[in-house]
C-alpha cells in the first residue's frame, strides 16, 4: 500500500472515513453513525508532528490523542476550543526538547508510538460533502515539513513484516512468552511506562522485564520456560475473566466511567485495550450499552420494547446524544427507513408529560409514533448503544443513568 | 590517604562499571533466582501489564 486507502494509511498519515457504513457492512462492528472518523497511527521518535485543524464553526469535532498504553493524554476539540479560528497543534514525544513554534499548542505524548482518533460530526448523507471538505483540510506532517512546500509522500511502504490482514488481537494472542516479552522490552525503550508503573517495573525486573533489555529464554531450564508459558496462559485467562465484567451494570445498562484512565489496574486496562484502542474519556463521551431488558432477558426481535426518559431526565449531553441498534454481532440492522440510530437530532416527539419514549421493535409502531421508532431486527437478539457526547455533570458524577428498557408485549 | 582526583575518577568509573556489570548480569540471567512458581506469577502480571503496548505496535 502506498497511499491512504479506505480504511488504512501509512504511519503519520490520516485515513478518512468518508461516509457511514450501512447494514450491508460486514467488516466493522459497533460502527457509529454520528461522526466520521479521521484516524492516524503516529510515530514521534524522529520528530514531532504538526496537526492542523481548520475553523470548524459550530460543528462538533475532536482529535483524540492516544498513547501506546491506550491512555488519552490530550483531546483538543469543540468541547474545549472555539470553532471560530483554525488550530495548529504540535504533538511531541516524551524526549523532545525543542522550542514550540509560535502559534502552535503543544500536545505532549508520553510515548513515541500513538494514534489520533479524529471524529467529525456528520448529520448524514446530505452532510458528507461538507464533512469531507473539512477532513481534506486536516493536516498532519512532520515539524520539519511545516510551512514548506511539501506533499504527502506517495510511496510509503507498510512496516516490514507487518501483518495487515490478521486481527491484531489474534496476532498478539499467538505470541509465545519469549516473543511477547522481547517485544515489550524493546518497545518500552522508546515508549516508557508511566511514573505510576515504577513499583510494578521494579517487581517485574527479576523476570527480565525492563525497557530496552534483551529478553531471551536461551539457556533457561525447561521448568522456567514452561513456567513463563504458564504465566502467559494465566494472563490470557485473567484477561478473558476481566472482559466478562467490564463496567458496572445499572438498569441492565453496562456503564463505564474510567475509559482511557486505567491507572495501575492492568488487567482492566488490558481488557479495554482488547476491546478497542482509543476509547474516549468520560468528559468526551459516555457509552451505555444494553443487551437485556428490565427483567434481564436478552433483547430479542420477537418482542417490542420501549425506553422512556422522564421529563427533565433526557440524556444530558452538551454536544448531542444518539442511540444505535446493532445485531448481537455488532452490525447495523437493515430496515425500511435506513434508520440505524435515533437521538436528539432526529425530530422525536415528546409525550404530553414531557417525557421521551423510544419504540424499539421490528415493525413500525404506527405512523404517529414512527418519528420515535428505532427499528430492530424481526428475529434474533440485538443490543443498543447510547452515546452521549460531552456529557453533563450529572453523568460525570454518576447521578444520571439511563432507565431500563421495558418489554411492551 | 586521600586519592588524587584522577584516581578518584578512575575509582568512580570502575565503581560505575562494576555496578553496571551487576545490573547487566542480573538482567541477562534474570529468571535464575526465581522459582518456577514466581516466574509463572510474574509472567502473568507482566503479560497483562504489557498487553496494550505490544498490541499497539501490531
Amino acid at each position: 500500500m502506498t497511499q491512504p486507502e479506505e480504511t488504512r494509511a501509512p504511519i503519520n498519515q490520516f485515513v478518512h472515513y468518508r461516509k457511514f457504513v450501512d447494514a450491508s457492512n460486514r467488516s466493522v462492528v459497533g460502527f457509529n453513525v454520528d461522526n466520521l472518523y479521521s484516524l492516524a497511527w503516529i510515530d514521534l521518535k524522529a520528530e514531532p508532528l504538526v496537526l492542523a485543524v481548520p475553523a470548524m464553526g459550530d460543528r462538533y469535532w475532536m482529535m483524540q490523542i492516544v498513547d501506546a498504553w491506550n491512555g488519552v493524554p490530550a483531546v483538543p476539540g469543540s468541547r474545549t476550543l472555539s470553532g471560530k479560528d483554525p488550530h495548529v497543534f504540535l504533538i511531541a514525544g516524551p524526549d523532545w526538547k525543542g522550542t514550540v513554534p509560535e502559534g502552535m499548542e503543544l500536545l505532549r505524548s508520553p510515548t513515541n508510538l500513538g494514534g489520533i482518533g479524529g471524529r467529525t460530526y456528520c448529520a448524514g448523507a446530505e452532510d458528507y460533502a461538507a464533512v469531507n471538505a473539512l477532513q481534506d483540510q486536516y493536516q498532519l506532517m512532520p515539524l520539519s515539513a511545516w510551512g514548506k512546500r511539501s506533499a504527502t509522500p506517495a510511496k510509503v511502504p507498510l512496516k516490514a513484516g507487518a501483518d495487515g490482514e490478521t486481527l491484531v488481537n489474534k496476532q498478539v494472542m499467538a505470541l509465545n512468552a519469549e516473543q511477547f516479552f522481547s517485544n515489550l522490552n524493546r518497545l518500552m525503550a522508546t515508549n516508557p511506562p508511566y511514573a505510576a508503573d515504577a513499583p510494578t517495573l521494579e517487581k517485574l525486573r527479576p523476570l527480565g522485564i525492563a525497557p530496552g533489555v534483551p529478553f531471551s529464554t536461551e539457556g533457561l531450564g525447561a521448568d522456567v520456560v514452561a513456567a513463563l508459558e504458564e504465566g502467559v496462559a494465566q494472563g490470557k485467562a485473567a484477561l478473558a475473566a476481566e472482559m466478562k465484567g467490564l463496567g458496572k451494570m445499572v438498569n441492565q445498562w453496562g456503564l463505564t466511567y474510567d475509559m482511557g484512565r486505567y491507572g495501575t489496574k492492568y488487567a482492566y486496562r488490558a481488557a479495554w485495550t482488547f476491546v478497542g484502542i482509543g476509547g474516549n474519556v468520560l468528559e468526551d463521551a459516555f457509552y451505555p450499552l444494553a443487551l437485556n431488558d428490565a427483567d434481564g432477558k436478552p433483547l430479542s426481535g420477537e418482542h417490542r420494547y420501549t425506553l422512556t426518559f422522564p421529563e427533565g431526565a433526557w440524556p444530558p449531553a452538551d454536544a448531542f446524544w444518539s442511540m444505535t441498534l446493532y445485531d448481537i454481532e455488532g452490525y447495523l440492522v437493515d430496515n425500511p427507513l435506513d434508520r440505524y440510530a435515533i437521538g436528539d437530532r432526529s425530530g422525536m416527539a415528546p409525550g404530553p408529560d414531557g417525557s421521551l419514549t423510544i419504540y424499539i421493535q421490528g415493525e413500525s409502531p404506527g405512523k404517529d409514533k414512527e418519528a420515535n421508532w428505532l427499528p430492530a431486527p424481526k428475529t434474533g437478539s440485538f443490543k443498543v448503544a447510547l452515546r452521549l457526547y460531552a456529557p453533563q455533570k450529572s453523568v460525570l458524577n454518576e447521578d444520571w443513568v439511563p432507565p431500563a428498557i421495558q418489554r411492551a408485549d | 590517604m586521600n586519592a588524587t582526583p584522577m584516581l578518584r575518577i578512575i575509582k568512580s568509573s570502575l565503581a560505575t562499571a562494576f555496578a553496571m556489570a551487576i545490573v547487566l548480569s542480573s538482567n541477562a540471567g534474570a529468571q535464575d533466582g526465581l522459582t518456577p512458581v514466581e516466574v509463572r506469577n510474574l509472567a502473568k502480571e507482566a503479560w497483562l501489564f504489557g498487553l496494550p503496548l505490544v498490541m499497539f505496535e501490531k
